[in-house]
């Protein structure tokens, strides 16, 4: 990228980058101006890039360079989504809708059975004896009666009173440090997405600091 | 025909993806996958446009009735479709320096800002919602604080050197947070499975309302 580009654009990311942050304080028009750009940018970007990368390289390539035929059915199916716009054959947005979902379920019943399911239920049956080593025989319980009591929390067939309403507790329990993890690890991350906007003003535009890489 | 035809698409296409998944090695059957996993992309892009009609939709009856707001609405108007046409007409792919610029010096800039902002209103929602009320309120807070001293330098300083919170973050974070988080997990897995089921074989409809009888 030239160097008269990159300037321009480090002066107009700082620009931005203020206005959004202007936020914090209150919602204000400045703010609004950003977040408009930044939503159409960003829209336009998506659809030109999906452009690019698929329907391109399929249509000129595939079925006008190459002739192969077959690429009008997408083209078609994913045409007829659009219908939804025009009530009296909004109906045909249906086909493009069940050709998508058809995949989807397929997908659901055929790939993420094994990582969503098998695989977790395998990796769940951990030693709880003889490890050698109490820490982790300790950790292995934790960890064994956390996933089924968590499980047990959502069966709503059942009563949650007696021994099942103690278990769904513990099981409520785990989900809390599990949530207060995640909420930690979400602060954190974007703590740091923070810090790094904040490097960006003041380092490489305002030159007010030195940033070690 | 506007019904029945559409569900049978969604039945037909997921029956060969699941068939085609599990067994492998017969060649019409990987053929027909690998060609409607192609399909798929391709629906899919086209698909994505959608969103731009929609946003085009909502903010152009904001401009038409010149509702409060609605400079800023046709603003965004105006950066999506331009920042499309423009990448169709002009960049004419993702290898032109105009498309790298918008993309690393304005798109992607802006959206680390917008992410970045949110952790204040994380941080203040959670004062809202998790003010210790209850014991699970508790832990949730306790989890989080320790994940957010075991990540930054200042748990360590705080304990004079001590990785302690380091040690317990790690902790909490391979036992009992993936225990809660597996929990849901194989939970969600077999819902999605059933709900899977049920679009597959034309129980779940509500998709299908909308659009017309």
């Amino acid at each position: 990228m030239p160097e008269t580009l990159v300037n321009v654009g480090t002066h107009l990311q700082a620009i931005f980058t203020i206005l959004l942050i202007t936020v914090i304080f209150k919602d204000n028009p400045a703010y609004r101006f950003a977040e408009h750009t930044f939503v159409g940018l960003f829209a336009g970007y998506t659809v030109a890039l999906s452009y690019f990368q698929y329907v391109r390289p399929n249509v000129k390539d595939q079925l006008i360079g190459k002739g192969e035929l077959h690429w009008i059915v997408p083209i078609i199916v994913g045409l007829l989504m659009y219908t939804r716009y025009i009530k009296p054959i909004a109906w045909l947005s249906r086909y493009s809708l069940c050709f998508t979902l058809g995949i989807g379920t397929g997908y659901v019943l055929s790939k993420d059975m094994k990582p969503f399911f098998v695989d977790q239920v395998r990796a769940t049956f951990l030693p709880l004896w003889g490890t050698g080593d109490w820490w982790t025989t300790t950790s292995n319980w934790i960890y064994v009666v956390g996933t089924v009591t968590a499980l047990v929390y959502f069966l709503f067939t059942l009563q949650k009173k007696g021994v099942q309403g103690g278990i769904s507790k513990i099981g409520r329990i785990t989900m809390m440090v599990a949530f207060g993890a995640a909420f930690g690890n979400t602060v954190m991350a974007r703590v740091s997405l923070f810090l790094g906007r904040m490097q960006f003003l003041l380092g490489n535009w305002l030159k007010l600091i030195s940033i070690r890489v | 025909m506007k019904k029945e035809v559409p569900l049978a698409i969604c039945f037909i296409v997921a029956l060969i993806y699941i068939v085609s998944n599990y067994f492998t090695g017969v060649e019409f059957l990987a053929t027909m996958k690998d060609l409607l996993d192609k399909w798929y992309l391709s629906v899919d892009a086209i698909v994505v446009a959608i969103g731009m009609v929609n946003l085009a939709q909502i903010h152009g009856r904001r401009v038409a009735n010149k509702r409060e707001g609605w400079l800023f609405s046709l603003w965004l108007m105006l950066c999506m479709f331009g920042m499309f046409f423009v990448s169709i007409f002009w960049f004419k792919g993702t290898t032109h320096v105009g498309w790298n610029f918008m993309y690393k010096m304005i798109i992607s800039p802006m959206n680390a800002t917008v992410y970045s902002t949110l952790v204040f209103y994380i941080g203040s929602a959670a004062y809202r919602s998790f003010r210790i009320r209850s014991m699970e309120a508790g832990i949730l807070l306790v989890v989080a604080f320790i994940m957010m001293l075991g990540r930054v330098p200042l748990g360590a300083m705080l304990l004079g050197g001590n990785q302690a919170f380091a040690t317990a973050a790690d902790w909490l974070l391979r036992v009992p947070n993936s225990a809660g988080m597996r929990g849901i997990q194989i939970g969600a897995a077999l819902g999605g499975i059933a709900t899977a089921l049920r679009i597959m074989l034309g129980i779940e409809r509500g998709y299908l309302g909308g659009t017309g009888e």
